[in-house]
């Protein structure tokens, strides 16, 4: 009975472990989209469902590194989509919840409801160097 | 004079033929699909249909005995005020769980048209407004609704807690229930004298009542589950396709029907919407649709995801099985103005038993449906998603006839489309 608690620990810290394992394979692979910003930064994107999918919630994770390879932390990132051609946007409205790692970015609640041409818009907030902060929107344009 | 009269009949007579030619006369079938094209209609097909995901607020919802427990309650009519009402004298089986009303008819006249339920249960979202954010939840709000079964939750935790049959299949799958509850007619959404007893129970009964409630609801979903769409011709002649098959898919589908295959995911646009193996994408659209006889055009979307966020049932909620991280699709659910007067597109699987259309059942007939996307007329409340599609007459025939591949027998085992023995 006096090892009960011992095995409940090992058990939590192998469920953690494996929790970890998944959340880091979650985003591994090649990013299913990348782009840079006129400032230099390159935002790579990586999704939890590769190639990317209609009608099914899921995540991404956006890494942001700066001219010298370096992650950018601290950013403010919002993350606006849609398809000019049928003048609407996404069915939900996706959010950074977490910097997961330093310079890697937890989007959630991305879905996309319709093929075709998608346009998203980011916008980027963050300092590089210096205090001062940096705000820029860049594009991204893929199919469906 | 009449020789000066023969050269202009000459023309209107020719440009009279040419119209007919135009309107009526179909273009040579192109069965070149490229390969985009192929992917396309290949992820259309029931073949493509992933498993049911788990719904994560409902720990009941693959459990055997759980969908036994709603099948029963299902086609129960002791769950209405009159006693004369089921959930099946909406959703009738033989009509792919629709009513063949243009407005559902309970204990009284609804505001809505019924929607079909195969494959309902790949849905996010619940009611053509989506305020409802599971399927359990969506079963709770017509055993309240006035003008549907119009009883309580109250006297639904009294009948299953009394009938003895029910009270053993509840307590082998959710747990022992209360040795006694109230017995009144209380619901702090019903009448006047409803929500007064309701407000005089101790928060302990009203919880408990709740529990028994939501746990309905949980049963009722796990049903509902089982009902899936079934192969239809279409299916079999996706399945078919590949760059060099064009022989195959003759067989299978007429050439009429292959001509609307083209235009539903080229020219009519439709596959914008109407995507996946179940022919929809589950989200809400403003296509114009006039407003129901004798009311204002409705906020729907607009409104429903708002009250799916207030409803103490959703996913966040106290009856819910989901934790918080679980419940992505309330969290990051969308509410801006394009979503005013968006109705939820629904499933096109077995479209032709399922008249009359749209969210009022305003549209009586598949040929009048598609009439309607062709001209794409303004809305009445916000803009119109669509555009006009310039089909030929003989185009929107096409078109209907390629709908009409779509039904098929559900492949739902015969047991769970009957009343229980």
């Amino acid at each position: 009975m006096a090892s009960l608690p011992l095995n409940f620990f090992r058990l939590s810290a192998c469920l953690l472990l494996l929790g970890a394992q998944a959340a880091m394979g979650q985003f591994s692979g090649e990013p299913v989209l990348s782009v840079q910003t006129s400032k230099g930064i390159t935002v790579d994107i990586y999704s939890e469902i590769a190639p990317l999918d209609i009608n099914r919630i899921h995540s991404w994770q956006l890494r942001l590194t700066d001219a010298q390879g370096s992650p950018v932390s601290n950013a403010q990132i919002e993350l606006v989509g849609g398809m000019p051609e049928h003048d609407h946007g996404m069915p939900t409205q996706p959010q950074i919840t977490a910097e997961t790692e330093t310079g890697s970015y937890l989007l959630e609640g991305m879905r996309f409801h319709m093929p075709g041409k998608w346009l998203l818009d980011i916008k980027l907030t963050y300092a590089v160097g210096t205090e001062e902060l940096i705000v820029e929107t860049t594009k991204i344009e893929f199919e469906l | 004079m009449t020789k000066k009269l023969i050269l202009p009949l000459i023309l209107i007579t020719a440009a009279g033929i040419a119209f007919l030619v135009w309107s009526y006369i179909p273009l040579p079938t192109d069965n070149s699909w490229d390969n985009t094209d192929i992917r396309l209609i290949k992820s259309l097909s029931l073949s493509a249909l992933p498993e049911l995901a788990k719904d994560p607020s409902n720990s009941v919802g693959d459990l055997e005995g759980a969908a036994e427990f709603g099948h029963a309650l299902f086609f129960d009519r002791r769950l209405s005020g009159n006693g004369a009402v089921a959930c099946a004298s909406c959703h009738k089986p033989e009509l792919s769980f629709t009513d063949g009303l243009e407005l559902a008819a309970g204990t009284a006249i609804g505001p809505r048209h019924t929607p079909s339920l195969l494959g309902i249960s790949y849905s996010p979202w619940f009611y053509w407004d989506g305020r409802k954010d599971s399927q359990w939840s969506q079963a709770l709000a017509p055993l309240e609704a006035g003008h549907e079964h119009n009883t309580d939750r109250t006297t639904i935790a009294q009948l299953i807690s009394q009938d003895k049959d029910y009270r053993n299949r509840y307590e082998s799958i959710f747990g022992p229930l209360p040795s006694a509850l109230p017995n009144v007619s209380a619901t702090p959404l019903g009448k006047e004298s409803q929500v007064e007893q309701w407000n005089k129970l101790a928060t302990t009964v009203q919880v408990q009542i709740n529990t028994i409630f939501t746990n309905a609801g949980k049963a009722l979903a796990a049903y509902q589950r089982k009902i899936v769409p079934g192969r239809s011709r279409f299916d079999d002649f996706a399945d078919s396709l590949s760059p060099a098959s064009s022989e195959e898919k003759d067989s299978i589908l007429s050439s009429t029907e292959i001509a609307g295959l083209s235009l539903f995911i080229d020219k009519g646009q439709c596959a914008f919407c109407h995507n996946g193996p179940l022919f929809t994408n589950h989200e809400f659209h403003n296509t114009g649709v006039m407003a129901i006889r004798g009311e204002l055009p409705p906020m729907a979307r607009y409104d429903g995801v708002r009250i799916a966020r207030l409803d103490p049932f959703n996913c966040l909620g106290e009856y819910s099985d989901a934790q918080p991280n679980e419940c992505t699709e309330l969290r990051f659910a969308r509410d801006e103005n394009e979503l005013v007067g968006a109705q939820k597109t629904p499933t096109l699987r077995n479209v032709s038993e399922t008249a009359p259309y749209m969210h009022g059942g305003q549209i009586q007939t598949l040929n009048e449906v598609v009439r309607h996307y062709n001209d794409a007329p303004t809305s009445m409340l916000s803009h119109n998603e669509a555009k006009p599609l310039g089909l030929r007459p003989v185009e929107i025939k096409q078109l209907e006839a390629f709908l009409m591949t779509l039904t098929a027998p559900l492949s739902t085992a015969t047991k769970w489309l009957n009343p229980p023995e």
